[in-house]
């Protein structure tokens, strides 16, 4: 008998959402408590980022702003996408180790869906590089990956019906991007099977085929069904933290964490410092080092939280703890405070 | 500074229970190896102030996996939580070559 897995299609239509919902899936799939899953879902009207991109490079935020268009900040990388209820996406979630396959297997894998799907309808598309299917020269079913521990997702988005006037004025990448290609915008890279067939389509009727072929291709049985309370409040937690937030959407936070070490004369000293925007948010200190009462430790702990970096050091000498150990983070502040000057911002891995 | 072997690991943001995990592992190195290796935590999509390592941006490019730990700039762990031998190891090569 074949193999059973959730079919998801939980009417979450915002991006925000819609992303935390993922997370959620692929972290308890990992946990042992969600099973197998493949999720068909439509979003309104939003941009997602990449997840190393640069936000105001990529988007014309005002644009998106004054027209409702959301913008999120995706959990993989790859450049900037526009979706609306006219693009459907898929995510499969599973046991990595249940496909054998490579990675780039899977890719191919799991495009087959989408190219029958399109055979369906008489156009004829086909696997492209590492993870696209087109028609002709355009795109119409881009793809990514997640593995998570143990946990793996694969995620596609097939366009239907798309707005491509608003996508162009959505997104804004670099002259760069097109360098090396002969479209010269977003808009001449993509097609949708809407346009290929020269009329509209009902984005519905072209997921549900698409869901059949994926059950057929993967050898699976799709059972319809509904997230989980676990599932619901981690997707709610997630959305309050993360995908909810301009810190995640727009990068305004940057962060880091160190940890280093060094020997003083009664022991080892290390201390774990999280540092952004030239503060110390959080500090551990730890190691062998003989202090006569731990609670000394956590006061001074506290007392570098949200302290400048350069003034961290005045903390440490009024601290009551043994002269060796307060050299010895003195001199591991001072590493921190070197490494904080040598600053470089997100980086773009779509280039 | 410049001479400590760098350890890196990528984890998810928020860390889940076993990113957390990772880091005991990663730092547990850092406590067995004073003056010598220094940690660098990269939580997954948010900015840094600190380069990463050539392999690890080209790991980023390549493929999304959660977690990476990287000693010197080579993957030694991907997917896993670390066994702090795997650690040991190349922390004791880099260590020998550098």
């Amino acid at each position: 008998m074949s193999p059973e897995w959730r079919l998801l299609r939980d009417g979450i239509t915002g991006a925000h959402h819609h992303f935390a919902v993922e997370e959620a899936l692929v972290r308890l799939m990992d946990e042992g408590s969600s099973p197998p899953t493949l999720r068909l879902r439509q979003v309104r009207r939003a941009v997602f980022v990449g997840v190393y991109q640069d936000t105001w490079a990529e988007v014309d935020v005002d644009y998106c702003r004054a027209h409702d268009i959301r913008i999120v900040r995706r959990a993989n990388a790859g450049g900037a996408v526009y979706h609306d209820l006219g693009s459907f996406c898929y995510s499969a979630f599973f046991p990595r180790a249940a496909f054998p396959q490579s990675e780039e297997q899977l890719y191919r894998l799991f495009a087959r869906p989408a190219i029958r799907t399109c055979a369906d309808y008489n156009v004829m598309a086909h696997f492209h590089g590492r993870n696209d299917v087109l028609v002709g020269e355009r795109k119409i079913y881009g793809s990514a990956q997640i593995a998570w521990y143990d946990a793996f997702v694969q995620s596609g988005t097939f366009l239907v019906n798309m707005d491509f006037d608003v996508m162009d004025r959505a997104l804004t990448p670099p002259a760069l991007k097109f360098a090396d290609k002969p479209a010269r915008s977003v808009k001449e890279r993509v097609t949708s099977l809407a346009r290929e067939l020269g009329r509209e389509l009902d984005t519905n009727e072209v997921m549900e085929r698409f869901a059949v072929k994926f059950a057929q291709i993967l050898g699976i049985r799709l059972v319809p069904g509904e997230l989980t309370p676990r599932e619901r409040e981690l997707a709610g937690e997630l959305l309050a933290v993360k995908y909810g937030t301009d810190e995640w959407n727009f990068g305004t936070r940057q962060a880091r964490g160190v940890t280093v070490s060094a020997r003083a004369t009664s022991g080892v000293v290390v201390l774990s410092a999280d540092v952004g925007d030239g503060s110390i948010r959080q500090a551990r200190i730890r190691g062998d080092f003989l202090v006569s009462d731990r609670a000394k430790v956590g006061r001074l702990e506290q007392a570098l939280a949200g302290h400048r970096l350069e003034d961290a050091q005045a903390a440490v000498q009024a601290a009551e703890l043994p002269l060796d150990v307060k050299e010895t983070l003195v001199r591991l502040l001072t590493e921190v405070v070197q490494e904080g000057r040598t600053g470089a911002n997100r980086m773009d891995l779509d280039q | 500074m410049d001479e400590k072997v760098k350890l890196e690991i990528y984890i998810a943001r928020p860390p889940t229970s076993k990113c957390r995990e990772v880091v005991a592992v990663m730092e547990n190195v850092v406590r067995l190896y004073p003056d010598q290796v220094r940690l660098v935590v990269f939580e997954r999509g948010a900015p840094w102030s600190e380069e990463p390592s050539r392999a690890l941006k080209y790991a980023l490019q390549k493929a999304a996996t959660v977690p990476m730990c990287f000693v010197a700039g080579k993957l030694v762990v991907g997917g896993k939580v670390p066994g702090s031998d795997e650690v040991e190891r190349a922390v004791k090569r880099a260590l020998n070559t550098g």
